[in-house]
């Protein structure tokens, strides 16, 4: 793709907060948001997964933001996004979800080298937002399966 | 793929699987007309579709097998085993190519392949009769011979004239060019012309020497179609072709079915949240009431579905059983029992391959040689029966052999050599421990390697798989008189009750089929009952010691406080017994299994999830996979089923008193016993029922509870299992479990039905049938639309 056409690329970004970060994730990966859902943990799973949530029947696993990113969890109850994977759905447990943002490609720029390397294959990297930064999240990084992969390897 | 090959290959696979079934038969009755009718009809159709869809080798084989039928089922020829494994071979070609069919569209080239297969064929056919003896043999056996004679007259018919017109032609070894003939098919439309052309045009170089037969068997082959199609006479339609049901079943796929079983199960359980929401109001009742009823119903009816006789599986074992005999130059009989048992479909599939295991090892190692049977004055011919019946809950399958039987010492060297088990170990094992060796993975006796088993896989396998799908394997060998090995399947998956139990306030549910008995251990007892040998808990039960785990430690969940009470609930995990300590017990429900993801399943120790009747999940425990974990063996399990046998002998019965009456009640049929206020108990008409778990429970007031003054007054209910419905009984008191001896008149010896000796009285035992069903009831609602405000 070259420069021109991206620049006048522009996609709707579902806009998340966890903690003080805001964090984009592209509206068309969303299955749905599901507010504050009541939610079960699971004894002995993986650290990232957050929890499972009731979703349409089915019983979707959840990964926690907070836990992937090493932050205390959360006190309040928080929102998931449904993504879909070829595998099913998964859940993306945040604190809360926010309004949806008209982003422009011309605005995005990869993670800066300086990131921390485990925030580096979470992230894939932000838009430049005018008074601040939305950092960009890809849901095929997210997905449990690889998550787990990368943290065994 | 369009639709028209899609239900070719559908129809011949189902041609194809009858066919099997029929060659297998035909070599225990070669004379059978019926069967070579079957078995004709089922080349026959491929022949004839494929002629049309343009399919050359399936036409080039199956037109040779047709000519090879025919020449049978004029009687011209016997079928011998020769024959019938010829016939396998070319169903086996067959099915190879449908199913590269199936994957690429095309038939694939493989030319030689068939040619080898078409000399095979014609090999057969010249080989056993002459011209002359075929002549002769046709007069001879002319009486059976006939289902086809009549046929020739009847499809005479204006539509068919060309098919006649071939008949002189079919035997030439000559080129007919399909072209001429197109116009034909399109103006007859019917299936018969293009068989008739098929037939001709793809009849490939015959002897001379055969012509006589082959013109013979060429006119009622040509004419078949339209018989099949246009006229089908019902007399000559075999018991195994059911062409009565095609009308009323339908194909459907089996996606949609599981797609409708989950919407059920959704169902299901929005009806018991509705049903918890709404009971404190009586207006919501009786709608509560019925949508319990037609849920219920629908999800019966939507498992039905799902439902496929056993005989689908049992169907491929005669060929199996043949072929491996033949091989290991043994003699077989199989017999089949209960093929009409029906079975949840992909349950079906899971125990293909355990079977198909299971009765090789009964054939390789099981029966033995017909030298050997003779010498051990046994028949030559050995027998193998597979068996498959309800029971309960449960449909058990048995594959049962009467051959040599295991021989415990050899398992037992064998075990001790492969390092299976220690030597001393061994020395203490018990014989019916020993037997279960042989599912340890690595472990086999066969003293050499053949062809069929005997490489160490098999048992263990079969062991996996059953356990897979939540069923359980038993082994049960008798040294000179065989060898019977049971699976035991659960007769669906997807809905499973279970008894919900809680541990640090999260909810776990736990199957009921690895439920045997719960104890509750109140803050004091939980100190002082559960004992340790050094970091190991245990509870005397019945006077054995139970190893126990905790749930919370299992899980490392926070650790729970000393002294606080907690329930035991004891369970079998393929005879690992062990005690599941936990916080407390919700009620027992019906929940839906829901797959957990990958990076969860990994944990082991889960089953699933669920969502309760309250809406909240449960995790669903995998209690054989906590026992393996925790290391737990089958020690204790040998003392235990020797106890379990002897009791077996007796019936326990539940003692309890009613009316100032003793009774009992077969133990096995109670479900459980429930203190409740009288005020619970409704009356539907004139009948008492009580609102349990959801459903409605038709109720024997034997204890006269609905007639106390007193509301608030507690009674107790015993709610029993009859058949597939569970009923009360109100009772004043439950006395004891006793076992019950049988009581025979004196004189006759006929055993009294209806009464048993309990604790040296005799008793009267109730009969759960005798309480009036529910049926009507819907009716009776609708006709007293205040029947709601009536029940107190």
């Amino acid at each position: 793709m070259t420069n021109e056409n991206s620049a006048q690329q522009s996609r709707q970004v579902c806009s998340v907060r966890v903690g003080d970060t805001l964090y984009g994730v592209p509206i068309a990966h969303v299955l749905e948001i599901l507010g504050k859902p009541a939610t079960q943990s699971v004894p002995l799973a993986p650290h990232f997964v957050g929890g499972l949530v009731h979703y349409r029947g089915e019983v979707l696993t959840a990964v926690s933001l907070r836990r992937l990113l090493g932050m205390e969890d959360s006190s309040s109850p928080e929102d998931v996004l449904v993504f879909e994977t070829p595998e099913g759905p998964f859940g993306l447990f945040v604190d809360s979800v926010g309004e949806v943002m008209q982003v422009s490609d011309a605005d995005h720029e990869p993670n800066p080298a300086t990131l921390e390397s485990r925030r580096q294959a979470l992230f894939a990297g932000a838009w430049k937002l005018t008074d601040q930064l939305l950092v960009t999240l890809e849901p095929e990084r997210l997905e449990p399966v690889r998550l787990a992969a990368s943290l065994a390897g | 793929m369009d639709d028209l090959t899609r239900e070719f290959l559908l129809e011949s696979q189902e041609g194809l699987d009858r066919m099997e079934r029929c060659l297998t038969d035909l070599e225990a009755r070669p004379g059978d007309t019926e069967l070579l009718a079957e078995i004709f009809r089922a080349v026959h159709t491929i022949k004839g579709t494929t002629g049309f869809l343009g399919f050359g080798r399936l036409e080039a084989l199956s037109h040779a097998g047709e000519n090879l039928l025919g020449l049978l089922r004029d009687g011209s020829l016997a079928a011998n085993p020769e024959i019938v494994s010829g016939l396998l071979a070319l169903m086996d070609n067959l099915r190879g190519i449908l199913r590269s069919i199936e994957a690429t569209s095309a038939e694939g080239e493989s030319r030689l392949e068939d040619r080898e297969m078409i000399a095979r064929l014609e090999a057969l056919q010249s080989g056993s009769a002459t011209a002359a003896e075929a002549d002769m043999l046709a007069a001879v056996a002319s009486p059976h011979a006939h289902p086809a004679a009549p046929r020739k007259g009847r499809s005479q018919q204006p539509g068919s004239r060309r098919p006649g017109t071939s008949r002189p032609r079919s035997p030439l070894p000559q080129k007919v060019s399909p072209p001429p003939a197109r116009p034909v098919d399109s103006t007859a439309g019917e299936a018969g012309p293009h068989a008739a052309i098929g037939a001709a045009s793809a009849a490939l170089e015959e002897g001379p020497q055969q012509a006589p037969p082959s013109a013979e068997e060429a006119a009622p082959l040509a004419m078949r179609p339209t018989v099949d199609h246009a006229d089908p006479p019902p007399a000559e339609a075999p018991p195994a072709c059911s062409g009565g049901t095609a009308d009323s079943t339908l194909r459907v796929d089996v996606e949609l079915l599981n797609r409708m079983m989950n919407l059920v199960g959704e169902l299901v359980l929005t009806r018991n949240q509705i049903l918890q929401a709404t009971s404190a109001d009586a207006g919501f009742a009786l709608l509560g009431r019925r949508l319990d009823m037609v849920t219920a119903d629908l999800r019966e009816s939507v498992m039905r579905a799902r439902m496929q006789p056993v005989s689908h599986v049992f169907s491929r074992f005669p060929r199996l059983v043949r072929d491996l005999a033949r091989g290991l130059g043994k003699r077989v009989h199989l017999e089949l029992e209960g093929q009409e048992t029906e079975l949840d479909k992909s349950l079906l599939e899971a125990i293909r391959d355990p079977l198909t295991h299971a009765i090789r090892n009964a054939i390789d190692h099981g029966i033995e040689s017909p030298e050997q049977r003779i010498a051990s004055g046994k028949l030559a011919e050995g027998l193998l029966r597979l068996r498959a019946c309800h029971e309960g809950s449960h449909v058990i399958v048995e594959v049962h052999d009467d051959g040599a039987g295991m021989n415990i010492e050899r398992i037992r060297g064998k075990a001790v050599e492969r390092q299976l088990v220690s030597p001393a170990r061994a020395d203490q094992m018990g014989e019916r421990e020993i037997l279960q060796l042989i599912f340890l993975p690595g472990f086999s006796t066969a003293s050499s390697v053949t062809s069929v088993s005997g490489r160490g896989v098999g048992m263990d396998v079969v062991r996996t798989n059953v356990e897979k799908i939540g069923g359980k394997v038993e082994i049960d060998s008798r040294t000179g008189q065989g060898t019977v090995l049971r699976l035991r399947i659960p007769l669906t998956l997807a809905i499973i009750p279970a008894l919900i139990v809680r541990s640090c306030s999260q909810n776990f549910a736990v199957p009921q089929s690895s439920l045997t008995e719960l104890a509750h251990l109140s803050a004091g007892e939980s100190d002082s009952r559960i004992e340790w040998l050094e970091s190991a808990a245990l509870y005397r039960l019945r006077g054995r010691l139970l190893p126990l785990i905790f749930l919370d430690r299992l899980l490392r969940q926070p650790a729970r406080q000393r002294s606080q009470p907690c329930d035991i609930a004891v369970l079998n995990a393929d005879g690992r017994r062990f005690g599941l300590v936990v916080d407390g017990l919700a009620d027992p429900e019906e929940i839906v299994v829901k797959p957990l993801a990958a990076v969860l399943r990994e944990i082991g120790y889960y089953a699933g999830a669920t969502i309760l009747g309250n809406g909240e999940m449960a995790l669903i425990l995998n209690p054989g996979a906590i026992a393996l974990n925790a290391g737990l063996g089958l020690t204790s399990d040998v003392d235990e089923a020797q106890a379990d046998e002897s009791r077996n002998a007796q019936q326990n019965y539940l003692l309890v008193e009613a009316d100032g009456r003793r009774a009992a009640l077969p133990l096995e049929t109670v479900v459980r016993i429930e203190r409740i206020p009288r005020s619970r108990i409704e009356r539907a008409g004139s009948r008492p029922v009580l609102r349990f778990d959801g459903a409605l429970l038709p109720l024997d007031d034997a204890a006269c509870a609905v007639a106390g003054d007193d509301p608030d007054a507690q009674t107790t209910v015993v709610v029993c299992c009859d058949g597939k419905r569970q009923v009360g009984m109100t009772v004043a008191q439950v006395l004891d479990v006793a076992a019950g001896r049988q009581l025979e008149e004196a004189g006759s010896a006929a055993v009294a039905n209806g009464i048993t000796l309990l604790q040296e009285h005799v008793t009267g035992i109730v009969s759960l049938a005798a309480i009036p069903s529910l049926d009507g009831l819907a009716d009776f609602v609708q006709a007293n639309p205040e029947f709601p405000a009536e029940a107190e």
